[in-house]
């Protein structure tokens, strides 16, 4: 593949190839940009984000070293299978990205309803981990013996928020080769900072060292660290499709994921939990000079921040190609659709702690909505559809296509996704830490994951029945030609 | 009665970059559609038997004993 810079490029060729890249075009599989190694290294980047430290800091504050260890690991192992097997398979079969793939189960318009969510999702990822590189830069500068006003983390939040942009405007092979750089670098630094933990305070002091803020109740503590880790996992619903449609083979989509995003952010997660736990705080810009000392802990941060940059790219990436299925963004350029993403992010240059301290609700968030949105993800396409989809359906408006649904809606699939939530909350309500005692039976997002999945599949099946072989259950090699698109919603 | 106005030049362009893209679109399902699943890499019984050993029932058993 020649790669998005020729993506700007020349003639009738080249505006195609940027309509894939950067548009909603399924992908061929020739096109795609990454292979088993590939795969590897860009799920590896985006695991070692520092939003896993954040993972950790909130892990610390309700269990020790080894419960949070099992939890991370084990959880984000659990959570990024259920929600990978379905997206992942499905985007990197027919190379489309995760909007699309959603509209089999949840209709042509239901799907917009989850567009909403994603995109809040993305932003509010983006902002969280722009302004950890503002603390970050303020932490480096207060190490070099400066001492910044609070401006210089709305400032820094500022830069990334550039310097994302730039990155994301270049495409899908510049963000390629940004990872190949910066995640060695990473990986060799977070290896830096498991030997300094060990070597200046041994797994002794690390297991023995107590929670920042535990409840009264420890089995109460343990079952919410598990739901950390499960949500932690499930969380990555916002990336996997986009970067499964740029997998060539469908072990290179499934395994990285499972390792890198699981295994790894479990991994990262644990390293972030200890560096809590030693130094007693939280947040993860505070953690690495004092482990690493001044010289190497600036170039931690410094390093931390450049991932931070090439994360928040990949999901202003991810994002500008969901906005695609709104039809007055469509056709517009590239650059637009990135500075439209990037303006809602501009509160956190002006409120970068305010906005900070509504993390915690934030995660809350993010695992009410994908759990049950992956749990039904994954009855459909295993279980009702058998793997098949009918791509033209997908990409066809009008009511004829077997999308459509009731005007656009999949009531059913709507409806199951708030019997989700509504379980979750019953279950452990984040906001007001409130749990139930089913909760030691089953963890939250399992719950909002499996209730909606078997509602789903038992509703389907008695409404629709068992499915046809029409041209949605069709073999492959067999689809119907000679059909055109009425109303292409591309 | 047609109108007598010619067509904006931009409308136009427009309208002939959107018929370009619904034809390539067309062009790519019908490829994507008749690929062979061997075409996009395999992902067999024993993928799936490895996946669910590692990360589901591996973890699950995990948090059990530590629970």
């Amino acid at each position: 593949m020649s790669g998005v810079g020729g993506a700007h490029g020349e003639g009738p060729a080249g505006a195609q190839h940027e309509d894939s890249a950067f548009g909603r075009l399924p992908l061929r599989v020739g096109e795609r940009e990454y292979g088993a190694l590939g795969a590897h290294t860009t799920c590896f980047a985006y695991a070692i984000a520092t939003w896993c430290f954040l993972t950790g800091g909130y892990a610390a504050q309700l269990v020790g070293a080894v419960e949070g260890v099992v939890c991370l690991v084990a959880g984000n192992l659990i959570g990024v299978f259920l929600t990978t097997m379905p997206l992942a398979l499905g985007c990197q079969r027919y190379g489309i990205e995760q909007m699309d793939f959603c509209k089999p189960a949840f209709g042509q318009r239901g799907t917009k309803i989850l567009l909403v969510f994603y995109l809040i999702n993305m932003i509010g990822w983006s902002g969280l981990i722009l302004v950890m590189f503002g603390n970050g830069i303020r932490n480096v500068a207060l190490a070099l013996d400066f001492a910044p006003g609070d401006w210089i983390v709305g400032a820094g939040v500022a830069l990334g928020l550039w310097l994302s942009y730039l990155v994301a405007t270049r495409g899908v092979h510049l963000l390629n080769i940004s990872n190949s750089i910066v995640t060695p670098g990473l990986g060799a630094l977070i290896v830096f900072m498991f030997y300094m933990l060990f070597r200046d305070h041994g797994w002794e002091a690390i297991a023995a060292a107590p929670p920042l803020d535990p409840s009264p109740n420890p089995l109460t503590n343990y079952l919410l660290a598990v739901e950390l880790g499960i949500a932690s996992g499930i969380s990555w619903w916002g990336g996997v499709g986009f970067l499964a449609r740029n997998i060539r083979t469908r072990r290179s989509a499934i395994y990285p994921m499972i390792l890198q995003l699981g295994l790894a952010t479990g991994i990262v997660c644990s390293i972030g939990l200890f560096s809590a736990l030693v130094v007693q705080s939280a947040d993860p810009t505070e953690w690495m000079v004092p482990l690493g000392g001044v010289v190497m802990g600036v170039l931690t941060l410094s390093f931390v921040a450049l991932a931070n940059v090439t994360s928040t790219a990949v999901s202003l990436f991810a994002s500008g190609l969901a906005l695609r299925h709104i039809p007055g963004l469509r056709s517009r350029p590239w650059w637009q659709l990135m500075l439209l993403l990037v303006l809602p992010c501009a509160p956190f240059v002006f409120w970068p702690g305010e906005l900070y301290d509504l993390g915690d609700a934030f995660l809350a968030y993010n695992g009410t909505m994908y759990a049950p949105i992956s749990g039904i993800l994954f009855t459909d396409y295993f279980v009702l559809r058998r793997q098949r989809l009918d791509l033209r359906s997908i990409f066809e408006d009008a009511p004829s296509g077997d999308y459509f649904f009731t005007k656009g809606f999949n009531w059913i699939a709507l409806g199951s996704l708030v019997l989700g939530q509504a379980t979750y909350l019953f279950l452990y309500n984040p906001l007001t830490g409130a749990t139930h005692e089913l909760l030691g039976w089953m963890p939250a997002s399992i719950a909002a994951f499996a209730v909606p999945a078997l509602v789903y599949g038992v509703a389907m099946r008695l409404l629709y029945g068992k499915p046809e072989p029409d041209a949605s259950y069709e073999p492959a090699g067999s689809s119907a030609t000679g059909r055109r698109l009425i109303a292409p919603n591309i | 009665m047609s109108s007598s106005f010619p067509p904006h030049p931009g409308a136009r362009e427009e309208s002939e970059a959107r018929a370009a893209l619904v034809e390539e679109l067309e062009r790519r399902i019908e490829e994507i559609e008749d690929l062979d699943d061997s075409a996009v890499g395999s992902f067999t019984s024993w993928d799936w038997l490895f996946c669910v050993i590692g990360a589901v029932v591996l973890p699950a058993l995990a948090l059990w004993w530590f629970a």
